[in-house]
Order: structure tokens, then sequence, then C-alpha cells
């Protein structure tokens, strides 16, 4: 005979656990169904693909039910970062001239103040821009952020700690255009393809330093740095690019190449894409024509060209936000996703799938961690 | 046994601890499970259903005698006078209130719609339970569902860390 014993819920058969997960709309109830007990936690969940976030503050889904307003922002707020779930947001004073940087938890609405920024970057100019912000591990660890400022390119932060910031316009950190995590080290890659590791330590107040910086690749390319370096001393301009070189394609007039790089942790490696897109004159819209992925062999201090695929893992790159997940359910087994434009390349059999819904270069994902 | 009755074909059903139940055939093929044995003509005397003791059994029926289409000479007159919008809508008013049980009986309904395959049951038990976590915090979910937190509190940290995201 059936009987509900104390612990019964948690005996409930797997098929039953499943069609009760399927049925969860909402990914962070995903992470507290998992979180009941053992049994749950076991339970197989479906594989949605990762949400899409505007500056604005709109939440979308990449291919599916359209616009999915969560949170509209108003005129003087913008998400400028996505990182483990939570999203960097720029309140700006426009009486006072003042900026404030937040971290928001889109999901169950968290807000976290950090102060240590808007002493450091709260009266920066209208041309000041955060590239990419990126958390360590949660909250209460390290968060490395990269703007397009020669004085601050690189910042290091421990919320309730203190910031580390490199010497303005130092090189090499003016000329980084990626940066990920992987276990405790910091990289960076250049557009030289130089690939630099930064090694971080806290002092006895948790305050966070840099204390060793190698370049421990050193790319093909190795022209564009000085023809950049060159180019500012003509120009004057310091702000730094997004990681985005534009050259004339030799074949056909009117064509612009674009060539984009991203960095992303997968599995415990570092991978480069180089990503070439090709633009007609004076367009904003353009295709991807080439993609390349090279693995960061650190010992032989070179890149290694993965022709394979991903074992079974997709990447999803955007400016502000990549990350590695777990393909299956909705999401396709080594394919890259391209948030600007929608664009989907197949590792394996080389297609790229044409745009289907773009959102632009600032848009990014919201992953969730534990989900994937 | 079955038996006949104004035409219509019955079913006995018995539970373990020794009830029966004479249901219409119509409504007890509600049930894939029930179907399939009286289709594979397994069903010649009374059939005993394992593991759902008479209380939850009858529940199930008053389910099933609910739910059942109302078909035939009878039932078509019957559907020409009431809307079938409107019967959705008495059905589902008639749903809420059906489950409207203690988590133990809502527990054995669930698996009891499982092994007899009954969908609509499945479906309205299996949404009570996702309701039950999509509006209560992780602690309120053991609580409603009595699940054992089976965690060791190491275990438990690290889970709450990696998804800080969803318990802030």
């Amino acid at each position: 005979m059936m009987m509900a014993s104390v612990s019964a819920w948690s005996d409930l058969p797997r098929e039953l656990l499943r069609i009760i997960i399927a049925g969860l709309p909402d990914p962070i109830d995903h992470a507290r169904f998992r979180a009941v007990c053992r049994s749950w936690l076991s339970v197989p969940y479906p594989i949605k693909l990762p949400i899409v976030v505007h500056p604005t503050g709109f939440l979308l889904r990449p291919f599916g039910s359209g616009p999915h307003d969560i949170f509209p922002l108003p005129e003087n707020e913008r998400v400028i970062g996505s990182t483990d779930g939570f999203l960097a947001r720029h309140l700006t004073d426009v009486d006072r001239n003042r900026h404030t940087y937040t971290l928001l938890n889109p999901f169950s609405r968290t807000l976290v103040e950090l102060p240590e920024l808007d002493t450091l970057i709260g009266d920066v100019s209208e041309s000041f821009r955060i590239h990419k912000v990126l958390m360590q591990s949660g909250l209460d660890g390290l968060v490395a952020i990269r703007t397009n400022n020669q004085n601050h390119p690189i910042i290091l932060l421990k919320r309730g700690k203190g910031v580390w910031l490199p010497k303005p316009r130092h090189q090499p950190f003016t000329r980084i255009i990626d940066v990920a995590f992987l276990r405790d080290t910091l990289y960076a890659i250049t557009q030289a393809e130089n690939l630099i590791s930064f090694r971080v330590t806290f002092d006895s107040k948790g305050i966070p330093t840099v204390t060793s910086i190698k370049r421990v690749i050193t790319g093909p390319i190795g022209n564009v740095e000085k023809d950049k370096d060159a180019l500012r001393k003509r120009t004057g301009d310091y702000i730094i690019n997004d990681g985005m070189h534009f050259a004339d394609d030799v074949e056909r007039p009117h064509v612009v190449v674009v060539t984009i790089w991203y960095l992303v942790e997968s599995q415990g490696k570092l991978l480069m894409v180089r990503r070439e897109m090709q633009r007609p004159c004076g367009h904003e819209e353009g295709f991807t024509r080439k993609v390349e992925v090279f693995e960061a062999d650190i010992s032989a201090s070179t890149w290694v060209a993965v022709s394979s695929g991903l074992h079974g893992r997709a990447l999803f790159l955007s400016k502000r936000s990549s990350k590695s997940c777990f393909a299956g359910g909705e999401i396709e087994e080594d394919a890259i996703y391209f948030i600007d434009n929608g664009e989907v390349f197949n590792m394996r059999s080389k297609i790229i799938s044409p745009a289907d819904k773009s959102f632009g270069f600032s848009a990014m994902w919201v992953f969730l961690p534990g989900s994937f | 046994m079955a038996t006949r009755e104004a035409g219509k074909k019955m079913i006995m059903l018995k539970s373990p601890d020794g009830m029966e139940f004479e249901v219409e055939e119509a409504v007890a093929m509600e049930s894939q499970t029930i179907r399939k044995m009286i289709e594979d003509d397994c069903a010649d005397t009374a059939i005993l259903i394992p593991n759902i003791n008479s209380k939850i059994l009858s529940r199930v029926i008053e389910y099933c005698n609910k739910h059942v289409p109302t078909t035939g000479a009878t039932g078509a007159a019957a559907s020409d006078t009431v809307a079938p919008a409107a019967l959705a809508e008495d059905l589902k008013i008639w749903d809420a209130e059906f489950i409207k049980v203690n988590r133990a009986t809502r527990f054995d309904l669930i698996q009891a719609a499982s092994y007899l395959n009954i969908k609509g049951l499945l479906d309205l038990t299996s949404q009570t339970t996702i309701d039950t976590i999509s509006d209560n915090s992780l602690e309120e979910i053991r609580s409603f569902l009595s699940t054992k937190n089976d965690y060791l509190p190491e275990e438990e940290q690290t889970i709450r860390r990696e998804n800080q995201w969803a318990f802030q």
C-alpha cells in the first residue's frame, strides 16, 4: 500500500520529477528544485538557450517567444555587463554628472552596490565605456573590468575590500581586447594575438594585487599593435577600441573586412575565436565569412587550431559576455552562437546559419551558473 | 466482475486493501493502463490495482467519472445544450476543488496518476507541485513537500554558493 512517509517526496519516481522540472518555466526554479535534495539534484533538466539582454534592460529569448520584458530600465540606466547570472548596471545622475555602478540579479532582484567603482570612475567623461565585467567566483570573489579608457584599461575589484589598477597608459593593459578567467588566473588577449596571464593575490586586508604578468603566447600577428600605436600618436586618440579590426577587402572594393576576437574558457582550456566578417562599405550590418578557433597551449607557448569540435559543448560569444555551455536540448552541439547578428557557426560542418534575429554588438547573454 | 447495467459495460476494480469498485468501462478506460488491460482481454473478472489503496482509488475514480467524455446518444444531447467552453470552465473549477488535498494525498494521487497513466490527472497533480516550487523559497518547498534535506552542510553550502543568483 502506498504510504506517504516523511521523505516520500524525495523518493518520487524520476519520470515524475522530470515532468515537474519540465514544467518549471524559470531557470531560478530549476536551481531551487535541484537544491531540495540529492535525488532531485540528479534529475536532468531541459537545456535552454541563454537569455539575451539589451543595454536598455529588455530580456529577450534568442530564438523563440519574442521580447520578454522583465525589467525595462529608466533612461539614465544601462546594462553594461553580464556575469554569472548578474547584470552590471550603470546609472547616470545627469544633474550632478555622477555615475554609479551596481550588480543586479534580474531573477531575484538582488541589488549589490559597487562603491569602489563609484569612487574610481564616478565622474568619467561621456566617452568612457565599460567593455566587460567578469566575476571570478560569485559576488565575494574577484571582479575584472575592462574599459575603453587608457588610464584605467583594466580594473580589478574585490567588493568591500578595494581595487587594483595598472599604471595609466601602460602596456600591455592598453592593448587588451578580451579577458577570461581560467582557475585562479586572469588571462587576456591583445589584437596581436598575444596571450597574457595575470596572477592576482590578496593582501592581508583582502585588497587584490597583480603579482606577476607574463606573456605566455606570442601571437603570429606582429604589426597590428605598432600600427595602432602609430595611429594613436598621430590622432591623439587614447580610446581603446573593442577588439575589432577594420581593413579593406583587397579583392573587392567597397567591402570592409572586420576581424573580431573573443577569449573564452571551455572545460579548463582557453579558447581564442577569430571571426572574420564582411560588410559593404558604409553599412553597419554584415555577415560572417570565416571562423577559426584556437586553443592556448601554454606549455608550448602557442595557439593550436581546433578543427574537431567542442566535445559536446557550444560557445556563446559576445564582446560583453562569453561562455562555453553543455549542448543538448535547444543548444546545438559544436556550435558557436554570435549574439550581434544571431549567426550560428557549426564547427564540424563549417556551416554558418544565417542571422535569425540580430541583437547588436552591445547585447549580452545572461548565463546562470549551475544551469550549465 | 463485469456486468451490464442500462446498456453500459461495467468493470470491477479492486484495491489491495480488499475494496471493490464497480465502474463504467468508459470511466475505467480513462486510465491508459486499464484500457490496455481491457483491450488485451486481461480483464474478464475484477482488475486488481496494486499499490493504490481504496481511499486514493476512490478519488481517482471520482476524477475519471467527471472527466469521461460525454459521447453517445445521451451525451450528444447534453453537449448540445452546454457550450464546450462553459463545460471546460466548469471542469477547471471542479479540478481546482478536487486537488485541494493534503500533501500526502497529493503525493499518492500523483503516483497513482502516473501508474494508471491518466494524463489529465497527472497534469493536474504535477502542475500543483510545479506551482509549489515556483511560489516558495527553498525552505518552504522542503517544508510543504516534507522532503528530507539529505545534503551535508558543506554540500549545501557549495550548492548555495554555485547558485547564489537563485537564492538571493
